[in-house]
């Protein structure tokens, strides 16, 4: 069964792994770096359920939906990296992962 | 055909996935990340979502990417230090993705069409830039102003942020 | 209405041309930038007012509506902008002073995207919507980039609301995959009257949880107090009063009387919305009885509040819905002036400790008058607004039977009163400091915290203007202090 017929189940599966592993990115992880693109990971994997869902239900809206939020993510990426660039301006230091006050 | 592509690409993308959240060294994580990027533009082909699939290349693989690796290289950062994995952190990892195991594959199969199938060619025909572009314009014109306003408020941030005051 | 005329389309002219004024204008013009923004702003509020019960362009339709609780909240949120501008040019920002010019013009791109949310009648709209409210304003939190504290709240707004926009996305994706559509009104067509399939009701889960972020409900809510203390006082009031709201706005459409307002759904979802409003009120509350700063306290009392605002919304009734209108307003009326205050504080002592409240009635009796109306306001005493919405929020989970939430309820409202008298008791009671700062409060704020406190005290006497806006808000037609209609 489960390698017959590729179904719409299988990529909403495969989204919701890649989902979760990048939650597990964000939660994890002290890097900012790498959190951040864990957040990338969470949004791609919402890009794959929205492309598998519009192709395998003649949906063509959510092709536009995948459109935003691309261009969400990029917006979100360039700010979280600007703002990563000015904290080692002020602070001098390339150590940008030891933030005493940065636990979740 | 479609089985092949599908699981070498599924498997290709959670390999990538996995890789960046697990490495240590930034720059590899990063450049796993672009691999994961590309497997999902390829499975964007599978499904003939064409055009996401090239934008899907060309402004994560492309621009994000490089991004993230130009600040890489700026802020100069190194690979962390291998911290041991707290016990209630670890137990928590191993519930959670027990659960994620046993529950995702379940999940998506309780959705109404999950069993749906398609081969490549049939169904409604959507990924065309045209089709999209009109959606884009009449339908969702608004939402496309908005994000066109969203991009702005980025860029003046950006700016606000990393100019050097002369 | 021609689009020209929308509030949203105008909020983001008036930014844009701030933005240019601020580039072109000579050196010596700068200084009046901050009072060009206030006026512009107050003229926003005012058209806003008056227009926001005008239907949206014929174009728009499927994405945005137009009826009671766009109309309400549309002015709401460009008072939000009016008291921010004002703010902002009064924050002092130190070595950053070269770039106030943004700081004035920025607010007025969230409080468009706000106003596109209060008429949001579909999740796409919804996200675009939110996600212009929130890159701007993980922008404003890290603005002040001299100060490391500002700078990493603003990246940890950033990593909190990019989790929150993973969950919201993914929603919206299984929602597509449940139901076929995202419009509010079809949804509530085609799902009426069927059991809720797993699906819909993960999406549903999903959906909830995005939001649950944005109003800093228990377990997500570990965000605010740092991103509240590190962000600029003016960002911390906009973060406080406007985004909050936002997030209930959306919760009354999404689960009140919109998308998911279905039998089916409401059973699972009703103890969810319960029990995390008995959570949210019972850490918001025990955690801000220990503080000493006074932005970090309004973070906690904000908390407490989204607790009793999501135990009235959980009893998913009708006067529950409304309820929680009012008791927006009321929060507004007695939140925001507190932060214009704390702003003042601020310039003078540098930072918002309580202790330099400690004798404040002796050298500032107006000041510490409309401060004391407010903060008892928010404490829910007797005879203030704050106590009338939160009696209504008592009544409404006794109607709803829920008697435990009732008696949380009631217990965490009496140990609120603790940390909202602390301010109180520095303010009249304690010694003076020694030193005294030369600087005085300057005049405006005696009559913005006067008037605040005024209309929390009648508005706590005669309670029935906010009945009646509560009323209105729920009607399908906007039927408020608006224009006629053509």
């Amino acid at each position: 069964m489960i390698l017959g017929e590729i179904t719409l189940g299988h990529y909403l599966a495969l989204s919701g792994f890649l989902f979760v592993i990048g939650l597990a990115g964000v939660l994890l992880r002290r890097s900012l770096l790498i959190v951040m693109m864990s957040l990338e990971l969470l949004l791609n994997a919402a890009n794959l359920a929205l492309v598998a869902v519009g192709r395998f239900q003649g949906l063509p809206d959510t092709q536009v939906a995948v459109f935003f939020v691309i261009t969400v993510a990029a917006a979100e990426v360039a700010l979280g990296l600007a703002i990563l660039v000015a904290i080692f301006r002020v602070k001098k230091t390339t150590a940008v992962d030891s933030m005493a006050n940065l636990r979740f | 055909m479609e089985q092949i592509a599908f699981w070498s690409l599924a498997t290709g993308l959670l390999t990538a996935a996995t890789a960046v959240i697990l490495l240590r060294n930034p720059v590899s994580s990063a450049v796993c990340l672009v691999l994961g990027l590309v497997f999902q533009a390829a499975l964007f082909v599978t499904l003939e979502a064409n055009f996401l699939a090239a934008v899907q290349v060309i402004v994560y693989a492309g621009a994000v990417m490089v991004l993230f690796l130009f600040v890489i290289m700026l802020l100069d950062v190194k690979a962390e230090a291998r911290s041991p994995l707290p016990w209630a952190k670890g137990a928590g990892v191993a519930v959670g993705g027990m659960v994620a195991v046993l529950g995702i594959p379940r999940l998506a199969a309780s959705f109404p069409a999950s069993h749906k199938t398609l081969a490549w060619g049939e169904g409604k025909s959507l990924g065309s830039a045209q089709e999209l572009g009109s959606l884009l314009f009449t339908s969702y014109a608004p939402l496309f102003l908005a994000t066109g306003v969203l991009l702005l408020v980025a860029t003046v941030g950006v700016v606000v942020l990393c100019r050097r005051d002369s | 209405m021609s689009l020209w005329l929308c509030p949203e389309v105008l909020l983001v002219l008036a930014g844009v041309g701030l933005i240019l004024v601020d580039c072109l204008a000579p050196q010596t013009g700068k200084k009046w930038l901050g009072p060009l923004a206030v006026l512009l702003s107050a003229g926003l509020l005012l058209w806003t007012a008056l227009s926001a019960g005008r239907p949206m362009p014929e174009s728009w339709s499927n994405l945005l509506v137009t009826d009671g609780l766009s109309a309400l909240f549309k002015p709401f949120f460009v008072l939000c902008l009016v008291t921010v501008t004002m703010m902002s040019a009064r924050y002092r920002l130190g070595p950053d002073e070269t770039v106030r010019g943004e700081l004035l013009a920025l607010p007025f791109f969230p409080t468009a995207g706000l106003c596109l949310l209060a008429s949001a009648r579909d999740f796409l709209a919804v996200f675009v919507a939110l996600e212009l409210v929130s890159i701007s304003l993980y922008l404003l939190t890290a603005f002040h980039r001299a100060k490391p504290a500002s700078l990493e709240a603003g990246i940890k707004l950033l990593v909190m609301g990019g989790l929150s926009t993973g969950f919201l996305v993914l929603g919206i994706a299984w929602l597509y995959a449940a139901a076929g559509t995202t419009e509010f009104s079809r949804l509530l067509l085609e799902q009426a009257g069927k059991p809720a399939t797993p699906a819909l009701l993960a999406a549903a889960g999903l959906i909830l949880t995005g939001l649950a972020f944005k109003v800093a409900a228990v377990p997500f809510h570990a965000w605010a107090p740092d991103v509240y203390e590190g962000a600029p006082t003016p960002v911390t009031a906009f973060l406080a009063v406007a985004s909050k709201a936002a997030g209930f706005v959306l919760l009354l459409r999404v689960f009140g009387f919109g998308a998911f307002a279905l039998e089916s759904i409401g059973q699972v979802f009703r103890p969810v919305l319960l029990t995390l409003g008995i959570a949210t009120v019972t850490l918001g509350t025990l955690a801000a009885l220990p503080q000493r700063d006074l932005k970090r306290l309004l973070a906690y009392s904000g908390i407490a509040h989204a607790g009793f605002m999501l135990l009235a919304l959980g009893t998913l009734l009708e006067g529950g819905l409304g309820t929680v209108v009012a008791y927006l307003w009321v929060y507004l009326l007695s939140t925001l002036p507190i932060l214009v205050f704390l702003n003042e504080l601020e310039r003078i002592h540098g930072n918002t400790d309580m202790r330099h409240l400690d004798g404040l009635a002796r050298r500032d009796p107006g000041t510490a008058l409309g401060a004391t109306l407010c903060l008892l306001s928010m404490a829910g005493l007797p005879p203030l607004a704050g106590f009338s919405v939160k009696l209504a929020v008592m009544s409404t989970l006794w109607s709803a039977g829920e008697v435990p939430a009732l008696v949380i309820a009631l217990v965490m409202a009496v140990a609120a009163l603790g940390f909202y008298l602390s301010p109180v008791k520095s303010m009249y009671w304690e010694r003076e400091a020694d030193s005294i700062p030369a600087k005085r409060f300057p005049v405006y704020l005696v009559w913005v915290l006067m008037v605040a406190g005024a209309f929390n005290l009648v508005l706590g006497l005669h309670p029935q203007p906010l009945v009646r806006l509560a009323e209105r808000s729920l009607s399908p037609h906007p039927v408020s202090f608006s224009l006629p209609q053509k």
